[in-house]
């Protein structure tokens, strides 16, 4: 299950990561699915290797060239154990990581935007001590908040 | 306004004062920030200001050009409001560029569009295609 934390109601003693660029450095990415989702979805890009992606435009580069919001969704997935703060996701950032991943922590910065469907309404979230396994019900309870 | 026509090409069409990049990810921001702190350093009226850059600011005030023409603030969301005085300022004599995803309060500022393609970079009005 992904937990989905508010920044004023963190988890005493949690571990949080707020400098994403930094932590990239820390990990060291692992060819899977999940992995080439997120590429795809937030970059338009495609896996080459642990350190490598090929951009939208077909050109091979370090993985330090990927977006903030990227490198985000990609150590939500990799650092489960970690609370990682989500304030620099743009909204499509954000959407993929509630519609793709289902391990791991984040702190939720909740905007104006809905999350948009993605090919299915089925997600696995803990937001508020609520469970949601559908994304509408989600979106209905955010418009409700 | 500001044009470089190295490699990437790069062209703001945007007046002073404040502007809101897209809420997004993947759209060239960080790209463009890398370039405009590269540009200053060839003399260039331009630069961008970012996370790692803040225990500087804190200390010695931001490494401005004389004169600048645009100064981008990267990854906003992650030091704000610490620079809205500045950014205010700033927005009074030259262009300047907030990459912000809308959390915490900063200056009001006008939205605006970047389009990126390789070798080629432009940030101009929404709705009007650059």
């Amino acid at each position: 299950m992904l937990h989905l934390h508010r920044s004023n109601q963190l988890p005493v003693g949690s571990k949080v990561v707020d400098d994403v660029e930094a932590w990239m450095v820390r990990v060291r990415l692992q060819d899977t699915p999940l992995t080439r989702v997120l590429l795809k979805e937030i970059e338009g890009a495609e896996w080459v290797s642990p350190d490598k992606f090929k951009d939208r435009f077909g050109c091979t580069l370090y993985i330090d060239a990927l977006s903030t919001g990227c490198k985000t969704a990609l150590l939500v997935a990799a650092l489960p154990e970690y609370i990682i703060d989500t304030r620099e996701c743009g909204h499509n950032a954000r959407n993929a990581i509630i519609r793709n991943i289902t391990t791991g922590n984040i702190i939720f910065h909740y905007g104006d935007f809905n999350i948009l469907e993605g090919a299915s309404d089925v997600i696995d979230v803990m937001l508020d001590g609520r469970h949601f396994t559908s994304l509408n019900a989600f979106n209905l309870y955010l418009e409700e908040v | 306004m500001y044009t470089s026509m190295g490699n990437p090409i790069v062209h703001i069409d945007l007046p002073k004062g404040v502007f809101l990049l897209p809420p997004e990810s993947a759209v060239g921001k960080t790209y463009l920030s890398n370039t405009l702190r590269l540009l200053q350093r060839t003399g260039e009226p331009v630069t961008s200001i970012t996370l790692a850059d803040m225990p500087y600011v804190r200390k010695c005030g931001a490494n401005l050009p004389p004169n600048p023409v645009v100064v981008m603030f990267d990854r906003y969301d992650a030091y704000v409001p610490e620079c809205n005085g500045l950014i205010s300022e700033l927005g009074k004599v030259c262009t300047v560029l907030v990459d912000y995803k809308g959390v915490g309060p900063i200056p009001h500022g006008r939205s605006c569009d970047i389009s990126y393609a390789s070798g080629r970079i432009e940030v101009g009005p929404v709705g009007v295609r650059v």
